[in-house]
């Protein structure tokens, strides 16, 4: 992708869904025994719903809710993607585990993707171990256009650290080994949308922002996403999160 | 205050024999609250011709709200004597109040949220009482919260305890057999309140706004009233309102939940009273006299008591049902989703349900339909009859209150008075006497 014209033409900004919020938990596939379980593929295969997706890891899942802008309607996605994932885990003998940085001794299996076995392939074993253990909550928010999206960004950026406090259960522990996991974690000031192209293209990531892997992103959904947050099984400290996102990037 | 409310506890423990009940009886009592309306007079003014029919008729009392009465029938057997005796002490109630309203040319509310007033700022009633607790609760609810409410499109500011006062409910209440009995109905309740709730939502529009919601009620109580604080929301610490985090496991382990929030009034006399009155979960257990009592306090106050008595008939029922037939309790976290779905969606939801021997998703038609096949059974089990809850047989294609009330007030987001009072009255939801 050369030019900025077809770069920013890749984000897809829905103004009827600005302020909407939707939600991606990561979480830990186990056995009743408390065995971390490649089964990704089986569980997907027995949940048949877009909601459920794979990871990197072979043992984790993440669930999507829809967009919303009411909180208590994002709650509901919340627990009834719970609830589904709890019934459909026990039909095939696992559970759900919430946990935001499983043990060393956890199996590394990769989930049998393309993308993802290709970015396997090139990286060290220790940075497949960091990736493969660490589980967190992305909270996208929608957002209008490209400078709405640039300027709350920015305000969120400003706050990265007082957002990774909150989200966090493992004593930063979950955040450094992403940190170490990602390289380029730490999102740059955009001061405009040529800046964002720049350095899209020298980090790699202008055709594809899921290349990116700074802990804040503006995505091609037409969202900003803000992936500093650790898990939690209570819906309602996700919904203070959510507070606290919005708040900040309306600049209040 | 603790240390009043312990030992006031401790006392109830030590007597639990005491509320064992030995002879065969299906004791319920109801507490009904309305609110008064007229286009022509000022809430200030209906306040004070509340207060006249208060002064008049010794069956009435006080609530929140300044244009709120509440009514309660007698404990009745309903047992010895069949629900459609409770069916007339409750219609018989409401007619004496309807003459006294025409009296003084007013028009009785019969609606789980006040669509009339300001949410923010709404009249209340001027009692210590009603004045210190919504206060409380403003000053500590948690900065930066989001107390917006709306499904479409539209937002609504809930962000005042005192919203309350714009509610009304019927509150439901059924003497147990003994301390185990109560506890183990408290738990089934919880469970089957959202069933009972998806079918009867009478709490749509606030301000005259529609939220979109089938019962704001709820919604709008527990958002105004979040004053936990970040730490407690990591510990998962639950609210005083609608659901535990898990069901009780003894009488002990509820006051244990009770004494942990902060009393707000200061009457160490009275402390396992304030306690217990400040316990706004889905249903409560209370101790009247000798008495164990379970209380189911989700439903909204419907259009006519008959459709009451027949909601009162499908809680009973299907409570019963739940005891006899010793059926598991649903997940803690089913039940939370099943009781959101319920108050957002009403019978357009899916819930989570025993079924086929296990437990399965069924649409809103489905589960009403099951539901109330199971409330039947479990009315015939215990020997009371069916019959009033033919008054609600269709509502599963029909839909609750609100639903009727938004189709008769569709295109309307912000509803002109006039078209509000016009929808309200053509649902038999404004009772104009």
């Amino acid at each position: 992708m050369h030019q900025i014209q077809d770069f920013l033409a890749s984000f897809r900004f829905r103004p009827e869904l600005a302020g909407c919020v939707g939600i991606e938990r990561e979480r830990f596939l186990v056995s009743p025994e408390g065995a971390f379980a490649p089964r990704a593929d089986e569980f997907l295969s027995e949940m048949r719903d877009a909601a459920w997706t794979y990871e990197l890891s072979r043992c984790q899942v993440e669930d999507r809710t829809r967009s919303a802008r009411d909180h208590f309607i994002v709650k509901a996605n919340l627990l009834s993607n719970d609830n589904r994932g709890k019934f459909v885990a026990a039909k095939i003998g696992l559970g759900l585990q919430t946990l935001e940085v499983a043990p060393e001794s956890m199996p590394l299996d990769v989930y049998p993707e393309p993308r993802y076995l290709a970015i396997a392939e090139k990286i060290s074993r220790e940075t497949l171990s960091a990736a493969c253990r660490v589980a967190g909550t992305h909270i996208h928010l929608g957002m209008r256009n490209m400078d709405e999206a640039i300027a709350a960004y920015n305000l969120l950026r400003a706050e990265l650290e007082t957002l990774t406090r909150l989200g966090d259960h493992s004593g930063g522990e979950r955040i450094r080994l992403y940190r170490a996991m990602a390289g380029k974690w730490n999102p740059p000031q955009y001061r405009d949308e040529q800046e964002l192209f720049e350095i899209a293209r020298q980090e790699g990531f202008a055709e594809n922002s899921r290349n990116c892997w700074h802990l804040i992103r503006i995505t091609q959904k037409g969202t900003v996403e803000c992936r500093m947050f650790g898990v939690t099984v209570f819906p309602d400290e996700i919904l203070e999160w959510v507070s606290a996102v919005r708040r900040i990037a309306r600049g209040v | 205050m603790l240390d009043a409310f312990d030992a006031q506890a401790e006392d109830i423990c030590s007597r639990r024999d005491s509320f064992r009940v030995s002879a065969p009886a299906v004791v319920v009592g109801l507490e009904s609250e309305i609110a008064l309306f007229s286009d022509e007079i000022e809430p200030r003014d209906i306040s004070q011709l509340r207060e006249e029919m208060i002064r008049e008729n010794g069956e009435l009392a006080h609530e929140l709200g300044a244009t709120q009465l509440e009514f309660r029938t007698s404990p009745v057997d309903i047992l010895d004597r069949g629900i459609g005796a409770l069916q007339e002490e409750l219609a018989g109630k409401y007619e004496q109040i309807r003459r006294q309203a025409v009296a003084r040319d007013l028009f009785i509310l019969r609606i789980g949220a006040n669509p009339f007033y300001p949410i923010l700022g709404a009249p209340r009633t001027d009692k210590p009482r009603y004045q210190l607790v919504p206060d409380f609760q403003n000053v500590n609810r948690r900065a930066g919260m989001d107390t917006t409410i709306g499904m479409n499109g539209t937002r609504v500011d809930v962000g005042d305890a005192a919203s309350v006062s714009l509610f009304q409910a019927l509150h439901v209440n059924l003497q147990a057999d003994s301390i185990p009995d109560a506890v183990d109905k408290l738990n089934r309740s919880l469970m089957v309140s959202p069933y009972v709730l998806a079918a009867a939502g009478n709490s749509r529009y606030l301000n005259l706004t529609d939220t979109g919601l089938n019962e704001a009620r709820m919604v709008v109580w527990e958002l105004s009233h979040d004053t936990r604080t970040p730490e407690e929301l990591r510990q998962g610490v639950g609210l005083r309102i609608g659901l535990p985090e898990n069901y009780f496991g003894n009488l002990r382990a509820y006051f244990n939940r009770m004494r942990r929030y902060p009393f707000i009034l200061d009457d160490p006399a009275k402390a396992f009273g304030i306690a217990t009155g400040l316990s706004w979960l889905d249903a409560r257990i209370k101790f009247i006299g000798n008495h164990a009592v379970v209380e189911l306090r989700s439903l909204p106050t419907l259009p006519t008591t008959s459709q009451e008595v027949a909601f009162v008939s499908f809680y009973l029922g299907r409570l019963f049902y739940s005891q006899l037939s010793g059926e598991n309790l649903l997940d803690i976290a089913m039940v939370e989703e099943n009781r959101l779905n319920a108050m957002l969606y009403g019978l357009q939801a899916r819930f989570w349900c025993h079924a086929d021997g296990g437990v399965k998703v069924l649409s809103g038609t489905e589960m009403f339909r099951s539901e109330l096949a199971k409330a039947k059974s479990g009315l015939g089990e215990v020997g009371l009859s069916a019959d009033a809850l033919g008054e609600i047989e269709d509502w599963g294609e029909l839909g609750s209150p609100s639903s009727r009330l938004a189709q008769n007030l569709s295109g309307y987001v912000q509803v002109p008075h006039c078209k509000m009072v016009d929808a309200l009255w053509r649902t038999g939801i404004l009772d104009m006497c």
